[in-house]
């Protein structure tokens, strides 16, 4: 894990326009309950497929436990249960995306990895607020897809690091 | 008289005066001021040049100009005067001699090499050398030039045994780093200082307890002067001073000039932590070179050096015993004993027949003159580092040959020679340096392309090294059997070894055009040099194919028995026994880490294939016996490998306590005397080895311990008296081995812990329910919980009751055990047991529902099922199981985590024993799969609030499986 971070991430208050110059870039998109999301690519380490995963007891419960990647112990997170989502059963699409947090790795259970999806300046749109919606912390930006599609752009760091999903301590 | 015309000697006249004029700016710039380290330095490389220049061009006098007044800054640096700015002035004052002196070379046209010194210049001359032989106090100079004056042209009489007629200049050098960029060295010195530092201290320590112990003195004695040399040789001013100044300090008490008390012992240790930190700046600036941490050496040292100098003053002699050669003192008048004064305080016991000219010690370790341990380990780490620098050497010369203008090449061996040249100059290996420092000259030629590095110079380079080598070698073959007889051998061999090879090389940087020759062979050089005629060659060539001795003895140019002689030179000196092999090398923490780690992805591994390939045998059962066998045996065969290696692996991580325990010492020391209490801490099995990581993070929990045991245990003076104790308290710090843990106790004879005390007080800081009754071991156990203080007010030793605190953390988190006995008024002993090692455990799978979980073995004690009528339910307490009449509580390990077992009935599944802390639980599982050896890993920052996992591993299923800690899940349970 000796790759530096090269999560984005934007300052509060900063001016639209660098705004659009820090996040414009490449996302891997995914669905997540029929939504389209991206996320980092210089984040991402890997994609694979579900594991075999081991429960953690007491542990935060959108954490679905720890994974084995080639002898690394890795948390995995369920974003349906972070996000408030409804659970669904798991299919040959289900699959984890292992993102470098703050050199940590950390995989996250998403519905289907769609493709690697640049986006210009202007293709970056500030993140809409909505009234009493605790997720809307998650999303860094709007990205502007060619096909029309909106893109939720991830903050990988507030949506995974550890101290935002801690168990309840003792 | 006739100008010199030959363009040689105009050249030289030039460069020569032009330095001194360079050299005068210097010395004016530098006024008194002896400490100023940089001007100095650089007033000793121009003269260095000049003298260099004089070797090469043999003029005899600007050479011993020039040699005298780097003697005197060496003096000067080393604080070999009293009158050091008197030694400047005289050297300011010789300039113009030196000067006048080179302007009559040029004018004499006859033979320039040769000018005689004028009348002037002899005087001025043998006062240098005066200067440097005698103690300077007691030289009148007006005297000795009077004296002087009338005598001949000055002889080497400051070089000894010149070899070959050729002056032995680098002899002389004071192997001042000319060049910063010698890292290395500053990095082995800096590690040896550290190493140094660790015996001073704990010698100092001891000399505080038995101040008349002679050989404690000198155990300090020997390091701080290794020290003081290595400094002076490293240009390290501040160290150097220092070093010089504690020893002076330690000398006196050594002749028993002065007593050891309390001062002393303060000041030396005061001087020993100076020496610390300077090291500890050495290290930083080293790492990323910043000059400015040299400077900040003098400020610190002022102070200790001033208070030394009113040690020494008290005692009536403030001036430091001469510091002279251990050669000139055999030739000179025995210094003035010390005089005594009428004002000398009691505790002195001066002895007038004191030997002062016993300069052993103070003398540079001459190689005949062993017997001193540490400076034989001096010399085995100078034997290491030369294999090293001649190996590297070799590899660089051989490219050399097929890229000979590659000034980086040149610039590797030239670094790796000087090294060389540099460390045996300290030691004093006169042969090594000689030989180093003409390699080092013909290597300067060919740097500055005035030689090519054709075949003949690096023939003569890789001839050099080869010498090199067996002197190094002889000097391994000395420094492990200490032996004076042997030591003069050595000194001849060195003579016999270099001597050509240094004349070849003189030949060479002489007359350069040799140098594009082609090479000779080696029958042609033995007619050149005379030694066999044309003809003999022809007819030993004629034999050829038999061994040289042969040949020799065959054709009669030596005696059979000379060559049997030689040949048993050559097997004692060479091959044989083989000594000059290093022992030790130094790795790098990291690359073993990795190591460990591998080698633990390697006994998971193991485990595996072991396991699948044992099951696919059993499946094979009766099909092809031969094939099963010779798996089966090939498969243990693997498992006793892949053990033994994880055993080794995990050794190499292994170091001995001792050093923290030292550091103890110290601390229990200095913090009895902030209490006004007399404390003794004995140490026990210092030489116990555990895990570095365990070794690095004991060291506060420690402390946190003793200052604990100092403060609150042992009583003042008047409650020991009062209560029959001696008045000395005792603090026993002990490590020793139980099974696969390590166990460290601190023991006091202080007045013991009172259990209804310390629950009162946990009443008091809320930390218990008042009326809470509990066994007097936890009643104990209290003083670990955070914010529990028995102190009445905070000291600046302890009273925030963190300290207690931190290390029930500390020892948790190296998966450590700690109890508690105490008898009131009797005193107090902690245990801690740790884990010999952190990375892999031994640990038993247990099947929980669908989940498998791991408990270390260490804490396992039995497993068995459960009759009903042992299982006994006390009303809101839990279950408790009767284990042949122990009442243990039961922990239903599902409930705790919310895992849907098999069973919920105790009788049908399986109970676990385990023990922590002097306390047992049951943990109920559904069954128990297996032992494996486990490598922990951390579960990371996700889940560092899982109360009840120690970590988590990757099973032999390659599944994540996770570590129980018995620790947390009784306490968890204990709360529910």
């Amino acid at each position: 894990m000796d790759s530096t971070t090269t999560t984005k991430r934007v300052d509060e208050g900063a001016t639209a326009e660098t705004y659009r110059g820090e996040l414009a870039g490449k996302y891997l998109s995914f669905v997540l309950n029929e939504e389209f999301y991206g996320v980092d690519i210089l984040a991402v380490r890997e994609i694979i497929g579900l594991q075999d995963i081991t429960r953690v007891p007491d542990a935060d419960p959108c954490i679905l436990g720890v994974i084995n990647l080639r002898g690394q112990v890795i948390p995995l997170i369920d974003l349906r249960t972070k996000f408030g989502m409804v659970q669904v059963v798991a299919d040959e699409e289900t699959c984890i995306i292992i993102v470098d947090v703050d050199n940590t790795w950390v995989g996250m259970v998403v519905d289907k990895v769609d493709e690697v999806i640049a986006l210009g300046k202007s293709d970056i749109e500030p993140p809409p607020r909505f009234a009493h919606d605790g997720n809307q912390d998650y999303v860094m930006a709007m990205g502007k897809v060619s096909d029309g599609r909106l893109l939720i752009l991830l903050d990988v760091c507030l949506a995974l690091a550890a101290k935002n999903n801690k168990g309840p301590s003792f | 008289m006739a100008e010199n015309n030959d363009p040689k000697w105009q050249e030289f006249h030039d460069q020569v005066i032009a330095s001194l004029d360079q050299i005068g700016v210097d010395l004016t710039m530098l006024g008194d001021d002896t400490g100023d380290l940089v001007t100095i330095v650089a007033i000793m490389e121009r003269l260095d040049e000049v003298k260099d220049l004089a070797a090469t061009t043999r003029e005899e006098g600007t050479f011993q100009f020039a040699f005298g007044f780097v003697e005197i800054f060496a003096g000067i640096l080393c604080e070999r005067f009293d009158d050091a700015v008197g030694m400047l002035h005289t050297m300011a004052n010789s300039l113009q001699a030196m000067k006048s002196h080179v302007e009559a070379v040029l004018d004499n046209p006859a033979s320039p090499s040769d000018s005689p010194l004028d009348a002037g210049s002899s005087a001025v001359l043998k006062s240098i050398f005066g200067f440097l032989e005698v103690p300077v106090v007691e030289l009148p100079t007006n005297g000795v030039e009077a004296e002087i004056a009338e005598e001949a042209p000055i002889e080497e009489e400051a070089s000894p045994a010149p070899v070959d007629g050729v002056v032995d200049e680098g002899l002389f050098t004071t192997g001042l780093p000319a060049v910063f960029d010698d890292v290395d060295l500053y990095k082995e010195f800096a590690f040896e200082c550290s190493e140094h530092l660790e015996t001073i201290e704990e010698s100092i320590l001891e000399l505080e307890n038995t101040p008349e112990d002679l050989d404690l003195i000198n155990a300090i004695f020997r390091p701080i002067h290794s020290m003081k040399g290595g400094a002076g040789f490293l240009s390290l001013l501040g160290m150097s001073k220092i070093a010089h100044s504690t020893e002076t300090l330690l000398d006196h008490c050594r002749k028993e000039n002065l007593a050891v008390d309390n001062r002393v012992v303060d000041v030396c240790l005061r001087s020993a932590d100076a020496l610390k930190q300077m090291i500890a700046n050495l290290t930083r600036a080293v790492e990323s070179p910043d000059a400015n941490s040299f400077t900040c050496d003098l400020i610190a040292i002022g102070p200790i050096r001033a208070d030394i100098d009113l040690i020494l003053a008290s005692m009536g002699d403030n001036a430091s015993a001469p510091k002279v050669p251990s050669a000139a003192t055999a030739s000179s008048p025995s210094p003035v004993a010390v005089p005594v004064s009428a004002t000398t305080p009691a505790p002195l016991v001066i002895d007038p027949d004191a030997d002062l000219s016993d300069e052993k010690y103070a003398s540079f370790g001459l190689p005949s003159d062993w017997g001193d341990d540490d400076d034989i380990a001096l010399y085995r780490r100078f034997v290491v580092q030369c294999n090293e620098h001649n190996e590297n050497i070799e590899d660089l010369m051989l490219k050399l040959e097929t890229s000979p203008d590659d000034p980086e090449l040149i610039d590797g061996i030239f670094r790796a020679i000087h090294s060389i040249k540099g460390d045996s100059g300290f030691l004093y290996l006169q042969g090594i340096t000689t030989l180093a420092h003409d390699t080092e000259t013909l290597l300067d030629r060919v740097r500055t392309q005035k030689i090519k590095a054709t075949g003949v110079v690096i023939e003569l380079f890789l001839e050099s090294v080869d010498a090199l080598k067996q002197m190094i070698a002889n000097l391994n073959e000395v420094a492990e059997k200490p032996d004076p007889v042997a030591a003069a051998k050595t000194a001849n061999l060195e003579l016999v070894i270099f001597g050509p090879i240094r004349k070849r090389i003189q030949e060479v940087l002489d007359n350069p055009s040799l140098a594009n020759a082609p090479l000779p062979k080696l029958g042609e050089i033995l007619v050149t040099q005379g030694d066999i005629t044309q003809d003999q060659l022809q007819d030993a060539l004629a034999l050829q194919g038999a061994p040289l001795g042969e040949v020799l003895t065959k054709t009669g140019v030596v005696e059979p028995s000379t060559v049997d002689k030689a040949l048993k030179k050559q097997k004692a000196t060479g091959g044989g026994s083989e000594p000059a092999t290093a022992k030790a090398i130094k790795v790098d923490t990291d690359k073993i880490d990795l190591l460990v780690n591998l080698v633990g992805e390697l006994v998971i591994i193991e485990s595996q294939v072991t396991q699948m390939a044992t099951q696919t045998l059993k499946s094979m059962e009766g099909r092809d016996d031969r094939t099963t066998q010779i798996m089966e045996k090939n498969l243990s065969q693997l498992g006793k490998i892949t053990k033994e290696l994880q055993d080794r692996s995990m050794a190499l991580r292994m170091m001995p306590i001792k050093q923290t325990f030292q550091r103890m010492t110290r601390l229990v020391r200095d913090a009895s005397k902030k209490m006004g209490k007399k404390v003794n801490l004995v140490l026990r099995g210092e030489d116990t080895e555990l895990d570095k990581t365990v070794v690095e993070q004991i060291g506060d929990p420690l402390v946190h311990m003793l200052r604990n045991s100092v403060d609150h245990g042992i009583e003042p003076l008047e409650v020991r008296r009062a209560a029959g104790k001696p008045d000395e308290g005792t603090v026993n710090l002990e490590a020793y081995y139980l099974g696969d843990r390590i166990v460290i106790r601190v023991v006091d004879d202080g007045k013991g812990l009172d259990p209804v005390k310390l629950i009162a007080k946990a009443v008091e800081n809320g930390l218990v329910k008042p009326g809470t009754m509990m066994p007097d071991e936890e009643a104990f156990m209290l003083i670990f919980a955070p914010g529990f203080s028995m102190a009445k007010e905070v000291t600046d030793i302890s009273g925030r009751g963190v300290g207690m605190d931190v290390v029930r953390r500390n020892i948790e988190k190296l998966r450590g055990k700690i109890e508690i006995e105490s008898t009131l008024g009797v005193g107090t002993i902690v245990t801690i047991s740790l884990p010999l090692t952190l990375a892999i455990i031994d640990g038993m799978i247990v099947c929980i529902g669908d989940e498998e979980y791991i408990i270390p073995t260490s804490v396992i004690k039995e497993s068995f099922q459960p009759s009903r009528d042992a299982i006994t339910t006390v009303a809101q307490k839990g279950e408790l199981i009767n284990v042949r009449g122990d009442l243990t509580p039961l922990v239903r390990m599902y409930n705790q985590w919310n895992i849907k077992p098999r069973t919920t009935d105790p009788c049908e599944a399986l109970v676990v024993i385990v023990e922590n802390n002097g306390k047992r639980a049951c943990l109920m599982v559904d069954e128990l799969v297996g032992k494996q050896q486990i490598v922990i890993k951390n579960l990371g920052e996700h889940f560092s609030d899982a109360r009840g996992l120690a970590g988590a591993t990757i099973l032999g299923s390659g599944r994540v499986g996770l570590i129980v800690d018995v620790d947390g899940i009784m306490r968890r349970a204990d709360t529910r």
